[in-house]
């Protein structure tokens, strides 16, 4: 077993999440080693992508705010006047 | 309810303003013109055939135009002075009305807009920011809904943008308050951008702030302007005079001091000689945006060459067409706490009156065609184009006075000229006297503001802010050397800028620098025309008469001195260690104001260590932001689409052009999916070198 591949696994379980929002703290660490104890039962073969594609599932992350880049559009025209 | 929507022609009466204007304007124009008609004589006795010949008779002409431009910088000065010594003007709309009544007003709802560049994006959104805060300082932030009106054009610049954004909202809690729109083509460039604005929210605001890039802009400032606004519906248009801040390059520094010292006089005169009347700078003002809809929309020019196309400098045509609806413009130098930045460098900002002067000079075609616009806007159009028209008129002036003087001592003394009907001969005169009274008068006129200035600032008490008197009496000199080094310059530049204009050489719009130096390699490819053509000159200057060359040289020297200028006044480092000398200084550099510090050293709102394009894809939240922000159309060819997205998934965004990417960028069924394959990519690819850097600690 490659020590090195399990490390991976766990960095990026635990980077993800952090950025996330979650805090990465002991009890976050232990469930995610645990995540990928789990998965590497299924083997060394693509334990990086199982991992990343369990994460979601096993660790509700905080939804952001859905981002409103702009309101509703009150359509007008733009006129170009005349000279009184 | 905004008190917004009153006809000008319900107002009872013409307002008294209007009278005080025409007397003023009355005044300066005869004031110039004797001052010129005595310039004029003064010159037609200098030059040895009094103007008798065709040569003489150009050099009279342009000299004319020349003496006539400095006299109106001059007596505009002397207004501002004497309006400043009164205590401000009393006809400005400021003046109107009392604090009470200015508080008791209610404001009505208003947007403050950022048309945005390709900009450095922590400083500006550092400037909005800080405006953000010192409103919601004020109580009401309420009022104000607030929009980055993005016309990048990388996918690397707005994604950046678009990311900051979303962090200021999360930090300023203004999620439904702060916008972001990016337009993906870039229409009539600035006025477009705020026409797109305005056509797709403009009905929902009683008043539109046009902040640009590097504006700030205090809350009471707004408020104040808002009321003023409301209290007045015949006015379109309230300009504030923004201050120079945060000016670290030598360059940036002389440009901000003059700015503090001499701006003052310059914008009082301006103001009392405009009143409402004004012209448009484009930011830092509020406008009535029913009024901008309905009557100040940009038809393409219909001319020729120049003058054909959209209209590129925007503000002044705006200005003139809520004039000719009917309404005011103001510009109101005492509506402090408006603020914007320095080009750092002489480059950058030749740079952009590359795009001032072609924008200025397509102004003649509106100046001569547009109908029954109000005579003041036509003449801020004439000022515009003088600005820049003067500086091939000077070359063209110094052109003719070398040709006299080398026809005067190669050539034999004519003394029948073909124009003589006489049959006595014309002797040639030399009055060496005139010469030095003529050179003394325009010195006069050129440099007599500027100690008025000085003068204003020690009368009213403002000589602390400038470091004291002796500092600030030392800053003057070297800002009156600074300016007389770079004065030759922007002449030959600009005339190249006017002739490239006439000719209609096509201009790439970009944004502006606002940070870097300037190399000497640069400073000497950009300056070596204008250092070899004053080398021949001082050069002919020399061979033909010492005197002339004498003559000569407060011109040739500047130029062949240009590059080392460029370069020394670009360096940050002597910019500060002027201000260690406390040489220089402005209100701004000695007294806390939160507006200049939030600006002065911005709080990054993206990380560092990956791209805009790389955060995208890697960061969660910066994903799932940018995806819900994505188009989710189809691309027009799948086939190529797709071999983007997987050339992206293996070897990264650094082999797709601009193009490419800005079609990834803007798919959110692309941004998941590379989101989805960058996580999981093999340690040794692109994206997992990538996500090492992500897992790092000190990464967000």
């Amino acid at each position: 077993m490659s020590d090195n591949l399990v490390e991976d696994a766990l960095g990026r379980a635990l980077a993800y999440l952090r950025l996330a929002g979650l805090d990465a703290d002991p009890a976050l660490t232990r469930r995610a080693l645990r995540l990928v104890d789990e998965m590497l039962e299924q083997g060394e073969d693509g334990l990086v992508e199982r991992v990343m594609t369990a994460l979601p599932e096993r660790f509700p992350v905080p939804e952001p705010l859905e981002p409103m880049g702009a309101p509703p559009v009150h359509r007008g025209a733009i006129g170009y006047g005349v000279g009184r | 309810m905004s008190l917004a929507m009153t006809d000008p022609a319900d107002a009872p009466t013409v307002p008294r303003w209007k009278a005080v204007a025409a007397t003023r304007r009355g005044l300066l124009i005869l004031l110039v013109l004797v001052q010129t008609l005595g310039g004029l004589y003064g010159m037609q006795s200098v030059l040895p055939y009094h103007g008798g010949n065709l040569l003489e008779k150009g050099i009279l002409f342009l000299f004319a135009v020349l003496f006539a431009w400095i006299s109106v910088g001059f007596w505009t000065a002397v207004l501002g002075f004497w309006l400043r010594r009164r205590g401000g003007d009393p006809y400005s709309l400021v003046r109107h009305y009392d604090a009470a009544t200015l508080a008791a007003t209610p404001l009505a709802r208003t947007a403050v807009v950022m048309p945005v560049y390709n900009e450095p994006v922590d400083r500006t959104l550092a400037g909005l920011r800080a405006t953000i805060e010192d409103l919601r300082a004020t109580g009401e932030l309420d009022h104000f809904d607030f929009y980055i009106l993005s016309d990048s054009r990388d996918a690397e610049q707005w994604l950046a943008e678009r990311s900051a954004w979303y962090r200021l909202c999360d930090e300023q809690d203004l999620h439904g308050r702060l916008f972001y729109r990016h337009r993906p083509v870039n229409l009539n460039f600035k006025s477009g951008n705020v026409a797109d604005f305005l056509r797709r929210w403009g009905r929902d605001y009683a008043y539109m702030v046009v902040l640009d890039a590097d504006s700030v802009m205090g809350g009471n400032t707004l408020t104040r302007m808002v009321r003023h606004m409301e209290l007045a519906p015949r006015v379109g248009i309230l300009q504030t005079s923004p201050s120079l801040i945060n000016a670290h390059s030598a360059f940036a520094r002389f440009q901000q001091f003059a700015n503090r010292v001499y701006g003052p006089l310059f914008t009082a005169g301006l103001a009392g000689i405009q009143l409402g009347e004004a012209a448009y700078w484009g930011h830092n003002a509020i406008i009535r945006t029913d009024l901008f809809m309905r009557h100040c929309g940009l038809r393409r020019l219909a001319g020729f060459g120049l003058f054909k196309g959209p209209i590129m400098s925007h503000d002044f045509v705006e200005a003139a067409y809520m004039g000719r609806a009917g309404y005011e413009v103001w510009m109101e130098p005492e509506l402090d706490e408006s603020y914007e930045e320095s080009p750092p460098t002489l480059v950058d900002e030749l740079t952009r009156d590359r795009r001032w002067a072609k924008g200025n000079l397509q102004h003649a075609w509106l100046f001569f065609f547009a109908p029954k616009l109000r005579f003041a806007h036509r003449m801020a159009f004439l000022n515009g184009i003088l600005s820049y028209l003067s500086s091939p008129i000077w070359l063209a002036f110094l052109i003719l006075t070398s040709i006299e003087a080398t026809r005067l001592t190669l050539w034999p003394i004519d003394y029948f000229p073909e124009q003589r009907t006489s049959m006595f001969p014309v002797w040639p005169e030399w009055h060496p006297h005139w010469a030095v009274g003529l050179v003394l008068s325009t010195l006069f006129l050129l440099f007599v503001p500027k100690f008025l200035a000085v003068l204003d600032v020690l009368l009213t008490g403002r000589r602390r802010q400038h470091g004291g008197a002796g500092r600030l009496f030392l800053s003057v000199c070297l800002e009156l050397l600074v300016s007389m080094l770079l004065a030759p310059i922007r002449m030959l530049t600009h005339s190249r800028y006017v002739l490239e204009a006439l000719f209609n050489v096509r201009l790439h719009w970009g944004g502006q620098n606002r940070t870097d130096e300037t190399g000497w390699r640069q400073a000497f490819m950009s300056q070596a025309p204008g250092t070899l053509l004053a080398i021949a000159w001082s050069g002919l200057a020399l061979w033909l008469d010492p005197m002339f060359f004498f003559w000569s040289l407060p011109v040739a020297l500047p130029l062949i001195l240009a590059a080392p200028t460029s370069v020394l006044l670009s360096r940050v480092a002597i910019g500060e260690g002027l201000r260690r000398r406390r040489l220089l200084l402005t209100p701004e550099e000695q007294r806390l104001s939160p507006q200049v510090d939030a600006i002065a050293a911005p709080r990054p709102l993206n990380a560092a260590r990956l791209t805009a394009f790389e955060a995208a894809v890697l960061d969660p939240r910066l994903n799932r932001v940018h995806r819900a922000l994505a188009r989710r159309r189809r691309p027009v060819d799948r086939e190529a689409h797709e071999q983007w997205l997987q050339r992206c998934m293996s070897d990264g965004p650094e082999g797709l052009n601009r193009r490419q990417l800005n079609a990834l960028a803007r798919d959110a069924d692309a941004l998941g999916r590379l989101h989805r394959a960058a996580w999981t990519a093999p340690r040794d690819s692109y994206w997992g070198e990538r996500v090492g850097v992500v897992k790092s600690r000190d990464y967000g």
